[in-house]
């Protein structure tokens, strides 16, 4: 079978839209890494309780979806503020397989949640967006794609002038850097804890809720979003938004691209090659590389 | 005469079984350059870490400008006005010269409101430490000389009232320990209580006031350097170390 330059052309905007969504996705669990140096294994549950929440504000509420994602983020700051609270707060500075099996736990336990809610069976939302497209380079688009990409973007963007040009932001960003120095510097190491693994909760959610725009949804949501985040973040070096950015692209159009020489149903398995050769060739993710670089 | 700036009461830290500090007394007054020394291992850096709040003591109190603050968390001590740098430099790798003082000027200080730091501000510590024309660079890009300053820039950004100083002239040069003595002096000078570890004996006998000797955890001398040089007590301790 031939492809066109039109193929080619289709695939390369569905990439760069998915780039968007990935980096969302992935930046929460980058952001609880960088600074507490914890992996959130409870980020695919709270990815999944987004959509469904979604799911409900759109069913009873009849809320227009993208309004509800901004409720969602919302919501799941604060309920990170309490997960961090009741729980997080014993294992931050416990030995890295606590804050495991804790968050590991966390997750199971959404998960089980859900099932005694909402069964087993796959959910999805049809709002007014889902069928709608735009012309977007001569190309037929889909308008929910699109409003995601916005939505991650500039969703990205304000996370990202928070860390940089805030107060709170500054006090992240150095605990992230070095938190004895910062408790030396008068810094409340343990509130930036805590925000840290708010805003990373509430980036999930909000990554869940828009990702239920576009995929059809179960209790088991959010695995493999999961452990697609994992390659973005590890391609990208852990802890930076530019390296997540980059990562999100690598996997996005390898992806994409992989289309035309293997099936759709085989992408999955990409995400994991390219974990596995990423963490032998690139420990320290493509940042690493360019941090080299430089010296 | 007026009250201890600093004041430790029989302050001891015990790690299981290790005795690392046993039964402390010192004051230390407003405007000296307080030395500690003694030989590796002896518990001046966990002085130092209870001092700062970053250890809670075992035991003892203690009293910083009248107020006993003892078990009060590390970042609180610091907006009391006690900074603390490091043996082992601690610089936010990531950020530039500039901003790791503005981190100081914007959340060390005495009082908790948050404050804007100004750009003159964080030039004027920076030019204060010879440091001005590195403002833009990348912490982790710096040589070890300029990092040990730096960690001093960062501390002096919290405008403390005592600045704990933990080896600073480790791995420098003669040169830039001269200069590194002459900066001591000046912050001094400028109204900051000094409270130093240092191995080098040519200049923590050349700056100190007074300098406390610290042998397995315990207080053995407290004097003039002059004093505490002719100190039998301290020359065995020294040389009963190097004779190991």
């Amino acid at each position: 079978m031939a492809y066109t330059s039109q193929d080619l052309l289709t695939v390369l905007v569905a990439a760069v839209l998915t780039a968007g969504i990935y980096a969302a996705m992935s930046y929460g669990l980058s952001i609880i890494y960088g600074v507490m140096k914890i992996i959130n294994l409870s980020n695919a549950g709270v990815m999944m309780l987004g959509a469904f929440t979604t799911f409900e504000l759109f069913r009873r509420a009849h809320m227009d979806p993208f309004l509800a994602s901004l409720i969602v983020f919302v919501f799941y700051f604060s309920l990170g503020l309490v997960m961090y609270r009741l729980l997080v707060r014993r294992v931050v500075t416990s030995p890295p397989i606590s804050s495991l099996l804790l968050l590991f736990g966390v997750w199971l336990v959404i998960q089980n949640i859900a099932i005694l809610i909402w069964g087993n069976q796959d959910e999805s939302i049809l709002s007014k967006y889902t069928f709608a497209t735009v012309s977007v380079l001569g190309l037929p688009v889909s308008v929910t794609r699109l409003v995601v990409f916005f939505v991650s973007i500039v969703a990205l963007g304000l996370v990202y002038f928070f860390l940089t040009h805030t107060y709170t932001g500054m006090a992240i960003r150095a605990t992230a850097q070095n938190r004895d120095a910062a408790r030396l510097v008068g810094i409340d190491v343990e509130k930036s804890f805590m925000i840290a693994f708010a805003l990373g909760t509430a980036l999930a959610a909000f990554a869940g809720s828009l990702l239920s725009t576009i995929y059809s949804f179960n209790p088991d949501f959010g695995r493999v979003f999961q452990l697609k985040s994992f390659s973005i973040i590890v391609l990208g070096g852990l802890e930076s938004l530019p390296g997540v950015a980059i990562g999100a692209i690598i996997l996005s159009f390898i992806e994409s691209l992989s289309i035309f020489v293997m099936r759709a149903s085989m992408q999955n398995f990409l995400a994991f090659t390219i974990l596995v050769v990423a963490l032998v060739v690139l420990p320290n993710g493509v940042a690493g590389l360019w941090q080299r670089g430089r010296g | 005469m007026s009250a201890p700036l600093l004041e430790t009461k029989k302050v001891s830290m015990v790690f299981g079984g290790l005795v690392a500090v046993r039964d402390v007394d010192m004051q230390i007054e407003e405007g000296e350059i307080f030395g500690l020394i003694g030989p590796n291992g002896a518990g001046k850096t966990t002085l130092f870490n209870m001092v700062s709040g970053v250890l809670k003591p075992t035991s003892g109190r203690l009293i910083f400008a009248g107020k006993d603050y003892t078990g009060l968390p590390a970042h609180l001590v610091c907006r009391q006005g006690i900074v603390h740098t490091h043996q082992v430099v601690r610089p936010f790798r990531n950020m530039t010269v500039y901003d790791n003082v503005r981190v100081g000027l914007q959340f060390g200080g005495r009082e908790h409101a948050r404050r804007e730091s100004t750009h003159d501000q964080v030039m004027e510590i920076l030019e204060y430490v010879g440091m001005a024309g590195r403002a833009q660079e990348l912490a982790r890009g710096l040589p070890i000389g300029y990092l040990k300053r730096l960690e001093i820039a960062r501390a002096l950004a919290t405008r403390p009232r005592l600045l704990l100083l933990d080896e600073v002239m480790g791995g420098l040069g003669p040169t830039e320990i001269d200069a590194t003595m002459d900066l001591i002096r000046r912050i001094r000078d400028s109204g900051i209580t000094i409270f130093m570890i240092e191995h080098h004996m040519r200049a923590v006998m050349g700056i100190s006031d007074r300098i406390m000797v610290l042998h397995h955890g315990e207080t053995i001398a407290l004097g003039t350097p002059r004093e505490v040089s002719q100190n039998p007590v301290v020359i065995e301790a020294y040389l009963g170390e190097s004779a190991v």
